[in-house]
């Protein structure tokens, strides 16, 4: 994946997808009827301020003011009427949009698992016929145009999955079965982070979903069923610093509670989007997770520098 | 007598001595309201600085100038501190002072409570605001969703001074509720019949009567988050039959209605500040007055428009955005009223009437992008963005702050006698005006481009940086520009023009009274005749009468009149200076600090310290309490609504306890794992407290005086129910740290143990004081009809008790 493709905009009124597209859609004319409500009731108010009076002892009979009551109170009832009609207007379009969303759920053509944990996102695809489960990790792979369906899971407090250009939010809930699901029209990568306070590092608990073709999307997964040669010197730092309590690499730990490691390489950034995965990347976090992200459970590891090349340089390897 | 020597015999009546000693007992409404308004504007400062600080780290990406830990801690207590400690208290103080000047009363009914109000208030801020030093601030955000407050994930105790804080704060809330609440039904002026009411009077009142409904659900919320934190309960946690989500419906069952409560008051001193500038009367008086009350009423059906993307079936999701948006027709109703006041009248525009364009401006904004909010699926998109921020700041500082600065423009003459300089006001209004909409429409746009709220830092090239520093600067020039203000107030406080009794030749009695007013307000009561008595023409029929009225000043009197027509019922004695409120309120503070701290010791010992200042505060005293002019025979006396008042909230905590038995028992995988409570005993214990009610009620058939041992039998009986009910739990087979069910079986039979232990205290101080000198025998039968009230409304929740805990799993099973 470029570097360049992390810029992409996370604006909800660009949408790359049917779900997106039609929140999108609904925004646009919200936005527009808001917009026009401000300016006519500010509009309104600015002519409804020409007549200027005096601060003076002494007014009309409150008598006097009964005849323009009457105008007023219909000035109030034409208000309340617009607004009525404009509430009654958003509450059908925005009652069919729920509908439609809703209805969309019966017809995925992948579904995925994907488990919030502070601070990152684990992502579980199908396995075929029966072999491992394919376990990623802050990238959700998805093929272009399909409908896919993604059960929320959290592994320890409430977060929210939110990909602006592909759809709306939902949470992931201690004990619920929550679900969402979107399209992706083109291919590209689209950006997207936790959107519910989860803890001290909930800002960078950052996720891309990335869309490519089906074919493109066949050919990773093929890829991800690899399993890495093991390296005896970098299995001895796994088992001696304790990596393999959180972390799996197929065929050799299968640690849980943290990022599965077996094609770590194959991911453009480290630690849920903060630090960019390269050899310099890998090297700093592995030297002080805590400093570039806040409350992450990943512990310094404090290996020398030779254990710490021979690990980064293996890791480099698991593509 | 001559008007002079009615004035000094009033003003000795009334006025509070100059040292600071008798100053800490002082009842006054006026002393108490400015005591409020002072100490909210001292969490403003607070809040505004911790606002501030994020604004500045917030103002490039990746910046470095706090950590992530005070960031959340800066976030939550900034929320906290402008929802709790300054919006609400604010208006707090606006109406404790310019109620009875509004009403044309002596005093509020409830002058007392009024002190404790205040001091509870002071209290719980110093409570959450202890935390600071210790480092301890809450973190989780104001409403604090949990499992991520939980004990398991933050462990520290920043979030039980959050819970216990937020108690300690919804009994000053409540108790201020009901004395407006019983300041309007019995101290309106002689005339001033329900249509003649001045408009902001009704924002308040409608804002606490939600107050007495709303608070329970938090009160409880955070009963049960510190039961969960401290005492090994399992509401909240979904590993024992608990759940999370209860957390959330029952803070935005409270959450919602918070807002209206803490806008509907100011959106009354709109309507009553911007006739005035207008030169005519309110367009739509009684729409208006009604936009109020149902605003109030659907805002407490649409709490779930806060959790559309919590996966609510549509059927509840098309529910609560239909009602969402629904709100939209009151508030039409309002502004438009507002609009044809303006069109309709001849606008002068001074500094007061400034801020209320600003208000309806940013009202506006605030209420379409509510309406946004309002759609369920636009929200999917919207919701937990820097969207959401910048339409709740639109509507609280919008709806709440410039009406505030507005109001403090305004009445700051009436407070002072002294006007601030119009050129400063213009100077602040413009300069808070523009800074405001600079520094808080952008966040609608970085919301839209994806940033979500509560982010400490974020990534460059995302297209938030040159928005999130135009943020920046536009709330800096929007502080600036209120410290204007607050630099004027100090001067003018001393050295401004003097203002007269009426400068803005507004309409209201309060008016009508020099400035600033005399300790007892007005030297007659008032008669009066229309809604604008001071815009009354010499041609209109009938007029109010502002001195012909009676002086009251045998002693420390005020005027009592019925409910909706003012009718006069006759002079009630008002209680004098007492520095009780303030002891209590210091043993109170005892309590949650100790519960905080975990000192189960401290806690039994400044609980008795309560009970004890309790007892001293209504310990017959001679005095002018209770003087010896004939109390005037009122069917329905302000001790009784303020005891019906306190039972209808009470009853709201209740029916927030039901709510969370069967949230949890519908939402839960292993509810009930034990076999039900047998149903013998606890059946006779049933019978044992209905007999008691029955002997308290038979026992003093026909009004008769309170009889010492009906009572002393009543008591007994109540003991044997509590005594039957520990011994009841010893038989259980669970506990509440075995699982939720547990958990709610014992906090809600506990918690109506309670209260038929407070009950047994009323009870217990009747026999004590009854026909005990210098209190009259009348004064006993109102105690003995109170505390009778209270005693039947426990026994009726324990039978709602009975039949959900003990009897219903019966039947079902």
């Amino acid at each position: 994946m470029h570097p360049d493709l992390l810029l992409v905009q996370q604006s909800i009124f660009s949408p790359r997808g049917e779900v997106a597209a039609v929140l999108s859609r609904l925004g646009i004319i919200l936005t527009i009827v808001a917009i026009l409500a401000v300016l006519i009731v500010t509009g309104l108010i600015a002519v409804a301020m020409r007549r200027r009076g005096v601060l003076e002892a002494g007014t009309a009979p409150l008598a006097a003011f009964r005849a323009s009551d009457h105008t007023g109170r219909r000035w109030v009832m034409i208000g309340a009427t617009v607004a009525f009609v404009i509430l009654i207007a958003t509450g059908i379009y925005s009652i069919r949009v729920i509908l439609h969303y809703s209805a969309g759920f019966d017809r995925a053509d992948l579904t995925l698992d994907v488990t919030a944990r502070q601070y990152w996102w684990e992502v579980r695809y199908p396995s075929p016929e029966g072999a491992e489960a394919i376990l990623g990790a802050n990238e959700i792979h998805v093929p272009v145009g399909r409908r896919i369906r993604i059960n929320l899971h959290s592994g320890d407090v409430i977060h929210s999955l939110w990909i602006p250009a592909l759809g709306g939010k939902t949470d992931l809930i201690p004990g619920r079965q929550l679900a969402m699901w979107f399209t992706a029209d083109t291919a590209g990568v689209y950006h997207g982070q936790c959107a519910e306070y989860c803890g001290i590092s909930h800002a960078n608990m950052l996720l891309t979903v990335i869309a490519e073709s089906p074919e493109a999307w066949q050919t990773w997964r093929m890829n991800q069923q690899l399993r890495p040669a093991p390296d005896t010197a970098v299995t001895r730092i796994f088992q001696q610093r304790g990596c393999a309590a959180c972390h799996r690499v197929a065929g050799q730990m299968d640690g849980q509670g943290g990022p599965d490691l077996t094609h770590i390489a194959s991911r453009a950034s480290l630690a849920a989007g903060v630090v960019p995965n390269s050899a310099a990347g890998l090297r700093a976090w592995l030297r002080a997770p805590q400093a570039m992200k806040p409350g992450t459970r990943m512990p310094r590891t404090g290996l020398s520098d030779g254990d710490l090349d021979r690990l980064v340089a293996y890791l480099r390897s698991l593509k | 007598m001559t008007a002079t020597s009615k004035e000094e015999r009033l003003t000795e009546l009334w006025a509070t001595p100059h040292t600071w000693y008798d100053r800490l007992g002082s009842v006054d409404h006026k002393i108490i309201g400015m005591r409020y308004l002072v100490t909210a504007l001292i969490f403003l400062v607070l809040g505004g600085i911790e606002a501030l600080v994020m604004r500045i780290q917030l103002s490039h990406a990746d910046a470095g100038v706090v950590s992530a830990e005070a960031y959340a801690q800066l976030f939550t207590m900034h929320g906290l501190t402008m929802m709790f400690l300054f919006a609400l208290p604010v208006l707090s103080g606006f109406s404790n002072y310019l109620w009875p000047l509004l009403l044309g009363a002596r005093d509020m009914a409830l002058p007392r409570i009024n002190a404790l109000s205040y001091w509870l208030f002071v209290a719980a801020g110093v409570l959450l605001y202890s935390s600071v030093p210790f480092g301890l601030a809450p973190n989780a955000g104001w409403f604090n969703y949990v499992p991520l407050a939980s004990g398991t994930f933050l462990p520290r105790s920043g979030i039980d001074f959050y819970a216990l804080s937020l108690i300690l704060l919804g009994i000053s809330t409540t108790v201020g509720a009901v004395n407006f609440v019983v300041t309007f039904v019995r101290m309106r002026a002689p005339g001033m019949t329900l249509d003649r009411v001045p408009v902001v009077i009704w924002g308040t009142l409608t804002a606490s009567v939600a107050v007495l409904f709303a608070i329970p659900a938090l009160t409880l919320d955070c009963l049960l988050l510190y039961a969960d934190r401290q005492l090994g309960t399992h509401f909240l946690d979904v590993g024992l039959g608990g759940d999370p989500m209860l957390w959330q419906q029952l803070f935005w069952i409270f959450g919602h209605p918070w807002v209206y409560i803490v806008v509907l008051p100011s959106m009354g001193m709109a309507s009553q500040i911007i006739p005035t500038f207008c030169r005519r009367p309110l367009v739509a008086y009684r729409a208006v007055v009604g936009a109020t009350i149902a605003v109030c009423a659907i805002g407490f059906i649409v709490w779930a428009h806060h959790m559309f993307a919590t996966g609510l079936p549509n059927q509840v999701m098309a529910f609560f955005s239909a009602a969402s948006l629904l709100i939209t027709i009151p508030s039409a109703v309002s502004v438009f009223a507002w609009v044809a006041t303006i069109w309709l009248g001849r606008p002068v525009v001074r500094t007061p009437f400034l801020f209320m364009l600003g208000f309806l401006f940013t009202f506006m904004i605030g209420g379409v992008s509510g309406v946004m909010t309002g759609s369920a699926p636009f929200d999917w998109q919207l919701t937990q963005t820097y969207f959401v921020v910048g339409h709740l700041h639109y509507v609280l500082i919008g709806i709440n702050l410039f009406p505030v600065v507005g109001g403090l423009y305004y009445w700051f003459p009436k407070f002072t006698g002294r006007l601030m300089r119009e050129r400063i006001g213009w100077l602040s209004f413009w300069m808070m005006f523009i800074g405001f909409n600079v520094g808080f429409f952008p966040m609608h746009i970085v919301g839209m481009l994806g940033m979500p709220r509560r982010i400490y830092t974020y990534l460059p090239g995302q297209g938030w940086d040159g928005w999130n520093l135009l943020i920046t600067v536009g709330s800096f020039l929007f502080a600036v520009g209120l410290l204007v203000t607050f630099a004027e107030m100090f001067r003018a406080r001393r050295h401004g023009a003097v203002a007269g009794a009426n400068p803005w030749q507004a309409s209201t009695l309060e008016w009508s009274v020099s400035s600033p007013p005399p300790a007892h307000n007005f030297t007659s009561i008032p008669q009066v005749a229309s809604r604008d008595p001071l815009w009354e023409h010499a041609d209109e029929p009938v007029h109010t009468r502002l001195h012909e009225g009676p002086a009251l000043d045998e002693g420390h009197q005020a005027m009592s009149t019925t409910a909706r027509s003012a009718e006069v019922i006759g002079a009630v004695s008002m209680p004098e200076r007492s520095r009780m409120p303030l002891y209590l309120s210091v043993a109170v503070l005892g309590i949650f600090e100790a519960l905080l701290w975990r000192q189960w010791l401290l806690v039994l010992i400044m609980l008795i310290a309560t009970v004890i200042a309790v007892g001293a505060w209504l310990w017959p005293r001679v005095g002018a309490d209770h003087d010896t002019s004939p109390l005037p025979d009122d069917r329905h006396p302000i001790g009784q609504w303020a005891m019906s008042l306190t039972i209808a909230t009470e009853a709201a905590l209740f029916a927030g306890l039901f709510f969370t038995w069967f949230y949890l028992k519908h939402h839960s995988a292993i509810w009930p794992v034990h076999t039900p409570p047998e149903l013998l005993m606890p059946g006779i214990n049933t019978v044992i407290l209905l007999a008691s009610s029955a002997v308290l009620h038979w026992g003093h058939r026909g009004g008769a005086q309170p009889r010492r041992g009906v009572i002393t039998l009543t008591m007994l009986l109540g003991l044997v129910f509590l005594a039957l009910q520990v011994r009841e739990y010893g038989r259980l087979s669970f506990l509440p740290t075995t699982d939720a069910y547990g958990s709610s079986f014992y906090t809600i039979t506990g918690i109506h143990g309670a209260h038929v232990l407070v009950g047994l205290l009323l009870l217990g101080y009747l026999v004590l004081t009854t026909g005990r000198t210098p209190r009259r025998a009348v004064t006993d039968r109102r105690w003995l009809s109170n505390v009778s009230l209270y005693w039947h409304f426990v026994d009726v929740i324990w039978l709602l008790v009975f039949g959900v805990l003990y009897v219903l799993p019966h039947l079902t099973s």
